[in-house]
């Protein structure tokens, strides 16, 4: 599972380190991954689809859900899609990333390889010490309403990149920085056809190859990656021909049913209808706001897989199970796990016993466990 | 599952930032719902010097739910009882937003220390004393701190338990006053157990009034 988590501290040990404040704006707040769905509330902030939507519905009842930034209200019905944010995050999930990482990453290696430039140490140590200055800075705030670290420092690596660099034929983009160390023919293999061209070209070239290989194997692609890749034409088409089955559920006010008629509600939905009346609750709950944002996607994925996720929620419940939750079974098995601290409170009430002068029935001893634990 | 992702990378931005003195740890790899954090006390309040350990649950809807946290060392601090550690602080309660962290967190522990809410107190009895004796509570947080926390080159952690503790650092207690009452002849035991319990740190000249009455009323029960 750690090969598939990307974070934006990836591109900092990369000359392209300012991409990392890119990586981190395309990013949900909330699950710390790239936008899925993203989804721009009232106050402007974007957040997954699902992770908005989870978050109004943990909400208690008695609260009025709010923005998880701003702490503005906001309402679920008044979300609307990112589409601009959505089409980005699909072009750099979908072999971006990778690609201008790999080309990072190499470019990083030949700058090793190259000549030590006095400027250049001077600048990375100028950069580093700023860093440490945001953090520390960071760690002072009393609350937690920071901007995120890793961007800040990026920023100012790149202001100190550019006051520091010395002039060369590319100097527009830390990509040609790169240009300027790498050996050979100073050419650099693209990351996806291996064809030798100059870094410049990489990053734009890159974007036509990904596209076209995105065409020319989406049938038989292996990597989900691929399959998903969104091309602008695509998705045009999708967004403007939603089938009508993929309309978004209603909110259930579920004090307002009884057990039988949620169950039924349950069942018309074609998910699992087992459980009481709390886990129907939280189980309608969860499949809504699942259901609902995959509505929001631009490629919606099958019922089959929403079904998956649904179990797979399921499952983490039942792997973890809350103190608020306890059951009947839960009750038994608390009373086994903790049966060695009410033994010893027991022995630590008997030992007191004699110590009273008169020591008369159970219920003083009760009295004295309670005093006993209030003096500790 | 996305609860575990991001937990995963929270513990790597934690581990990523050493300068924020910051440190979390799994107790079991097999379930990362269960986490020890650390952090120091910060400077300029009694707390300096020390390290202090802080117990954390992740609730199973984690981001949406805060962290369950309590202190593992113990603290003399208004808003967090000194019996069990558990802490008074809004974040980790109805102002928990899913867009914090547990670094987040626990950076706002730090800056708990550093500024108590004695009119919202967790403990009453160690608030009533940080209003009334400033600097009486100053020197308690201080002797804390050094016994459990291992500041000043003090013990730290579990060995600070088998270490003899003084009782009236420990509680804040006049040692004049107790000698005092021990001359009436009552035990010590006896008199700090009773003035724990009423909340008396002291009598005679600068005490509540009418607390050595008090005092001497509970003794004789």
């Amino acid at each position: 599972m750690d090969a598939d988590i990307t974070d934006p501290s990836d591109w900092l040990s990369t000359p392209l380190s300012s991409l990392s404040t890119l990586d981190a704006l395309l990013r949900c707040r909330i699950c710390r991954d790239l936008y899925t769905a993203p989804m721009v509330t009232e106050c402007a902030h974007s957040f997954c689809s699902l992770c908005i939507r989870k978050c109004i519905a943990a909400t208690p009842a008695s609260e009025h859900p709010c923005c998880p930034i701003c702490r503005a209200a906001v309402t679920e019905v008044k979300l609307r899609r990112n589409q601009v944010v959505e089409e980005v995050v699909g072009w750099f999930r979908a072999g971006a990333r990778e690609g201008l990482l790999s080309v990072a990453r190499e470019g990083g290696k030949g700058r090793k390889r190259a000549r030590v430039d006095d400027q250049d140490e001077k600048r990375s140590e100028a950069a580093s010490s700023a860093a440490a200055e945001v953090r520390r800075s960071t760690r002072a705030r009393p609350t937690a309403y920071v901007v995120s670290t890793s961007s800040s420092t990026s920023l100012l690596t790149i202001t100190s990149s550019y006051q520091e660099i010395p002039p060369s034929p590319e100097p527009t983009t830390d990509g040609a920085y790169v240009n300027l160390d790498d050996d050979d023919d100073g050419l650099v293999p693209c990351p996806v056809c291996d064809k030798r061209m100059t870094v410049k070209q990489v990053t734009r070239h890159i974007d036509s190859c990904l596209s076209l290989k995105a065409n020319t194997s989406s049938s038989s692609s292996t990597t989900p990656s691929s399959s998903t890749s969104t091309k602008p034409k695509t998705l045009l088409a999708s967004s403007s021909t939603t089938p009508p089955h993929q309309k978004r559920l209603p909110k259930i006010q579920y004090s307002m049913l009884s057990e039988p008629k949620l169950r039924q509600k349950l069942q018309d939905l074609k998910i699992p209808s087992h459980g009481n009346k709390q886990a129907l609750q939280a189980r309608h709950s969860e499949w809504v706001s699942i259901w609902n944002a995959n509505v929001d996607r631009s490629v919606p994925r099958a019922k089959t897989q929403l079904l998956r996720e649904l179990a797979a929620w399921e499952e983490s419940l039942d792997r973890f199970p809350a103190g608020s939750r306890v059951s009947a079974e839960g009750l038994e098995e608390w009373g086994v796990k903790h049966k060695g601290d009410f033994r010893e409170l027991i022995a630590q009430a008997r030992r007191n016993l004699p110590k009273r002068a008169e020591a008369k029935a159970e219920v003083e001893g009760e009295a004295e466990l309670e005093s006993d634990k209030a003096a500790e | 599952m996305s609860r575990a992702r991001r937990i995963a990378k929270e513990l790597q931005a934690v581990q990523d930032d050493p300068q924020a003195g910051i440190d979390l740890e799994v107790i079991n790899d097999a379930d990362i719902s269960h986490l020890k954090g650390y952090f120091d006390g910060p400077s300029g309040t009694p707390y300096e010097g020390g390290r202090y350990q802080v117990d954390i649950e992740i609730p199973q809807d984690y981001p949406f739910k805060p962290p369950k946290m309590k202190f593992d060392t113990k603290v003399y601090h208004p808003n967090i009882s000194s019996q069990t550690g558990a802490i008074c602080l809004d974040i980790l309660k109805d102002k928990w937003s899913p867009v914090l962290t547990l670094k987040a967190s626990l950076i706002s522990l730090q800056s708990l220390l550093t500024t108590p809410e004695p009119t919202n107190p967790q403990d009453a009895e160690v608030a009533k004393h940080y209003l009334s004796d400033r600097k009486g509570f100053d020197n308690t947080a201080k002797y804390w701190a050094k016994v459990y926390a291992g500041a000043d080159g003090g013990a730290s952690g579990t060995a600070a338990a088998s270490k003899p503790v003084d009782v009236f650092e420990q509680y804040g207690i006049d040692r004049e006053s107790v000698k005092a009452i021990e001359n009436m002849g009552f035990t010590q035991e006896r008199i700090i157990e009773v003035m724990r319990r009423t909340g008396i740190k002291k009598i005679g000249p600068g005490a509540q009034e009418g607390a050595e009455d008090r005092l001497l009323e509970e003794l004789l029960k």
